[in-house]
């Protein structure tokens, strides 16, 4: 066998082609930005949720066998041709495709009216799990709400929290319940005469004014008699328990790709470690089964992320543990990975200090490292989650600007000045230390536009159009084109940014065959450093000729 | 064509960036579009030869997960059904008052090296609404074939200030340790031919016995200025030593009629005062209340045994056991130096041999087993490494020496004995839960131990004497 056959004989087994931009192709299609997830379907069974046998399942029981079953690093699922999440049931994009006013940001999911505006409430039971006090209201116009409080020896920072981070969460595009903080008084409330308190087994009996004023004696109330709680509106439609972390709904035939592989999931792990939320679990997600609003006869299922009180450093604070947010709340990894040093290694969190501010958690920019966040349960989908999926999160959180992240903050009603100017801060400070991050570990280009002619491809550089970084000076683009059999069509070209980021390559030619299917491959040179290629894949539209982009992939 | 519109609106001309899409999503608005698995329109995908080959490990593990996932079953199993049928609060419901404050529950624990013990506790935290306490406790198996405790304690009835507290029981132990008296060497039972007499020859051998203690005991805890606090006590006890060890008894190969006590058990009355410095702090505020980091703990005794009808008992008991906590960095990497000394004034044959000073065991002198050593008076050094692990877990390295003497003017730096190991201790928020221990000594064995127990804590030095 000659030499020349040999390498073609391994170049094959190998799978590692001659040609730089490898194996993958596109169809030459318009991208999807919306799918279909919404065909009607009957109501899926309400999905049991066994907290002992889902901790013990998520650190070991399912954690052993999946290890085994050696899942390779796959990428996400759920994407479309350009790398993002398409519009489904999951996510919406909303900040991350286009421009949203302050209000929009500030308003969240909900109308903008203060429930507080429609009282007094009438209180129809008390809240079933999790320690802390709440009611099943219905206000004066019949809309339900559970009521939360924060804890009497910690008042503000759960409820504050929450709405900080379900604000944030929405615009990036998830689906989040309509939460608000309210102010009223003990007038306020009304006991039903069929109000019922349940216990933890689910047995029901009448609830009394003694029930209220027990629970009332366990939360703040401030001196004026002002009582700071947080409305949460009942979600439309029928709860069908939580996301499992892992597979899909059995009987949603929407739910076609496996939980732990959706980018929408695994991206969100870039989001939480920005906002610090840990307290990651499949009871703080819920599956709604929802009437379209279009047509009555038609439901499908919805997905929502809940429960966000213990953010922003919540768990961290009450819990006086400075490892969450690096750590499981039990690691093993950390664990033995300690235990050898003898304490010689100062871990990443042992720096961190709860800021002199009240009302704020354990929520601080220093010492944070946005690649080390752990959440304080293991969460499958965000063992999965890569480079990519976090920097598409992080395109879409480093959109927020400072006065749409200080409305949000607003919202909170932190009573402090100076605590809300702390989370305002904190929140913008960490969120350019998300991005800058993850932008590093991928070329950041974006934006991607192409002439009519398709002669000249524009592109942003985040990390230059947010001034992450400040490399203009030290920054150069290197571009290749190759046909669809991956030869080199000869074409190359060299750009460098503009004031905003932005940069243009041109001179394309896309060539007669195949309908002019191109790959341009963009490398990304800052001071020596090379960062890893873009590959665009461009072509003509059939019908009309005019070229566009039909794919991208990072590498 | 709905594609085609959302294609030239959003991405076809670049500029649609910032455009606002459609209010709502609903049915209609998606019909034509996909379904979810084929939205990224890859026609063909990069090969991976390393992807394209993980088939043949994965086929070679394939028995093994299935082998585990058969394994881990029943503890999915019996984990749904803790959570099923809410075996926490159940058992909460069913054996303790709505306030938690009264309760009859099972307990149950793995004495090691001895089994399990399983038996009932009754308990009442507040019975005359200042904190009183009563605690009952019965139970059976393990090292104690019979084990009955009570106590009641005043609470805050005295203030914050004085705490009394009378606390009595009755024990069967059928297989204690005894290794005879002195820091001899141990031989195996095999090599013995004839009895040894324990008052003149310190040879040690494995062996056991069995004790029925009854004992009652009223004490006055007061706290007096800062840190220090003074303990007043007085104990009656009543040990029998007549009957039969379950195996290896000691009868067999010690002349135990030369102990004092042995045949007609032992009598005796125990007045004791306790002074204890306590300033251990915790090194910061993320770290458990349960460990401490820098500050002193001293600890000194002084009682009276007096022993009536055949107990020769009448001697002093003298103990100063003194722990410095040193903060190495951080404030959870703790440098933990101990001394102590344990001594009584009696001749060996008028003080019960379970009176006298021991060493050895998961406490005092670590590596070693439970009572290894005992006679007249006993020293002990300790040097102790503890670092966090994580925030519920620490982990700590230590080597302990120590001997023990016939008296006192005996003391001398030779035939120390000594123990290494270390371990792991668990602990939450505010409280130590348990710990592994792994331990040897330069004698040999390895003894690993669960225990529920701190090695420093300061209550269970309190109970031991």
């Amino acid at each position: 066998m000659s030499g020349r056959a040999l390498l073609l004989l391994v170049t094959a087994a190998t799978g590692c082609a001659a040609s730089p931009v490898g194996q993958l192709r596109f169809v030459n299609r318009p991208v999807v930005w919306r799918v279909n997830d919404r065909r009607p379907i009957p109501r899926p069974a309400e999905r049991s949720y066994a907290q002992f046998l889902y901790f013990n399942d998520a650190y070991v029981l399912r954690r052993v066998p999946r290890a085994l079953e050696l899942r390779s690093g796959r990428r996400a699922m759920g994407v479309n041709a350009m790398d993002e999440v398409p519009d489904s049931t999951w996510f919406v994009n909303r900040i991350g495709r286009r421009a949203m006013s302050v209000d929009e940001v500030r308003r969240g999911p909900g109308t903008g009216e203060d429930p507080a505006r429609f009282t007094p409430w009438t209180i129809k039971g008390t809240k079933v799990g999790g320690a802390s006090v709440g009611f099943i209201i219905k206000d004066t116009r019949g809309v339900k709400y559970l009521l939360k409080f924060d804890e009497k020896s910690n008042p503000v920072m759960e409820t504050a929290a929450d709405i900080i981070v379900q604000r944030l969460l929405h615009a990036c595009g998830y689906n989040v319940p309509e939460d608000n903080i309210v102010h009223f008084k003990r007038s306020d409330l009304r006991v039903a005469r069929d109000a019922v308190v349940r216990d933890t087994f689910g047995n029901k009996r009448p609830m009394t004014q003694k029930d209220l004023e027990d629970n009332l004696a366990r939360i703040h109330i401030g001196p004026d008699g002002a009582i700071r709680g947080m409305t949460s509106r009942f979600l439309e439609g029928v709860p069908l328990g939580g996301i499992a972390i892992e597979g899909t709904r059995p009987d949603d035939p929407n739910d076609r790709i496996p939980h732990d592989m959706r980018r929408d999931l695994r991206g969100l792990s870039a989001i939480y470690a920005w906002l610090q939320q840990t307290d990651v679990k499949e009871a703080n997600t819920l599956d709604m089964w929802v009437t379209d609003p279009a047509d009555p006869g038609v439901h499908y299922v919805k997905h929502y992320q809940i429960d966000f009180g213990m953010a922003l450093g919540g768990t961290g604070y009450t819990g006086k543990s400075r490892q969450v947010g690096f750590a499981h709340a039990t690691d093993v990894k950390y664990l033995l990975l300690t235990l050898p040093t003898f304490g010689l290694w100062v871990r990443p969190w042992e720096d961190i200090e709860q800021p002199a501010v009240p009302e704020v958690g354990l929520y601080t920019a220093e010492g944070y490292r946005p690649e080390l966040y752990t959440p304080s349960f293991p969460y499958y989908p965000f063992y999965e989650a890569d480079r990519f999926d976090s920097f598409w999160a992080a395109k879409i959180l480093i959109r927020f600007t400072p006065e749409q992240i200080r409305a949000v903050v607003d919202e909170a009603r932190y009573s402090e000045a100076r605590s809300a100017e702390h989370m305002a801060r904190t929140l913008i400070e960490r969120q350019r230390m998300t991005a800058r991050y993850w932008f590093n570990q991928v070329n950041p280009l974006d934006g991607f536009t192409l002439s009519d002619d398709g002669a000249r491809l524009c592109f942003d550089d985040l990390t230059l159009r947010h001034r992450l970084e400040p490399v203009r000076g030290i920054t150069s683009y290197h571009a290749r084109a190759f046909d669809h059999g991956g030869r080199p069509t000869g074409w190359r070209d060299t750009a460098l940014p503009g004031e905003a980021g932005r940069a243009c390559l041109t001179g394309i030619r896309l060539p007669a065959e195949r309908q002019g299917y191109s790959i341009v491959r963009v490398v990304t040179r800052r001071g020596g450093r090379t960062l890893p290629p873009v590959h665009l894949h461009l072509a003509r539209e059939p019908r009309s000729g005019r070229p566009r982009i039909i794919g991208l992939r990072r590498y | 064509m709905r594609w085609t519109l959302v294609w030239v609106l959003l991405v076809g001309g670049g500029a649609a960036w910032g455009q606002t899409p459609p209010a709502t999503l609903d049915a209609r608005a998606v019909a034509d579009a996909p379904p979810p698995e084929r939205s990224d329109g890859v026609a063909s995908e990069d090969e991976s030869l390393a992807r394209d080959l993980l088939w043949v490990p994965r086929l070679a593990l394939y028995v093994p997960r299935r082998a585990i996932e058969l394994v881990f079953e029943p503890l999915r199993a019996a984990s749904f059904v803790w959570d099923r049928f809410r075996i926490p609060e159940r058992f909460k419901e069913a054996f303790f008052n709505e306030s938690g404050t009264f309760g009859i529950f099972p307990v149950a624990f793995v004495d090691t090296g001895f089994g399990l013990n399983a038996g009932l506790r009754l308990m009442h935290s507040d019975m005359f609404g200042a904190g009183e306490s009563l605690l009952l406790r019965a139970s059976f198996g393990g090292r104690y074939q019979q084990f009955y405790s009570a106590s009641i304690d005043s609470g805050r009835r005295l203030g914050n200030r004085f705490k009394l507290k009378l606390r009595g029981g009755y024990e069967v132990g059928p297989q204690d340790a005894f290794y005879g008296i002195g820091n001899g060497d141990q031989v195996s039972r095999d090599q013995v031919t004839q009895r040894v007499d324990p008052l003149v020859d310190d040879t040690a051998i494995s062996t056991q016995y069995r004790k029925d203690l009854a004992y009652a005991k009223l004490s006055l805890e007061a706290k007096l200025i800062r840190h220090t606090k003074a303990t007043v006590s007085v104990e009656g006890r009543y040990q029998d030593f007549s009957r039969p060890a379950d195996e290896a008894d000691f009868n067999n190969y010690y002349l135990v009629n030369r102990l004092a006590g042995i045949e007609q058990g032992t009598y005796d009355v125990y007045p004791q005062l306790r002074l204890t410095f306590d300033n251990r702090q915790t090194g910061h505020a993320y770290m458990s209340e349960a460990m401490s980091a820098r500050g002193f703990y001293l600890n000194g005794w002084l009682g009276y045994a007096k022993g009536f009808r055949t107990d020769p008992s009448n001697h002093l008991r003298y103990a100063a056991d003194l722990q410095w906590f040193i903060d190495v960095l951080r404030g959870d990497r703790v440098l933990i130096l101990r001394l102590l000394l344990d001594g009584v004034t009696a001749d060996l044959d008028k003080i019960p041999f379970v009176d006298l000073p021991d060493l050895g065991g998961p406490l005092l002198l670590r590596g070693y087993p439970i009572d290894r050593f005992r006679d007249r008076v006993a020293t002990l050094g300790s040097v102790e490494y503890q670092y966090n692990l994580t925030f519920q877990t620490t982990a700590y390295v230590f080597i302990d020496t120590g001997r023990v003497w016939r008296s006192l003017e005996d003391f001398a730096f030779e035939r120390f004995r000594m123990g290494f190991g270390g371990g792991i201790m668990a602990h939450s928020r505010t409280s130590f839960l348990a710990r592994v221990q792994l331990a040897s000594s330069i004698d040999g064995g390895l003894f690993v131990s669960f225990s529920l127990d701190p090695v420093y804590d300061t209550r269970t030095r309190e109970e031991a004497k």
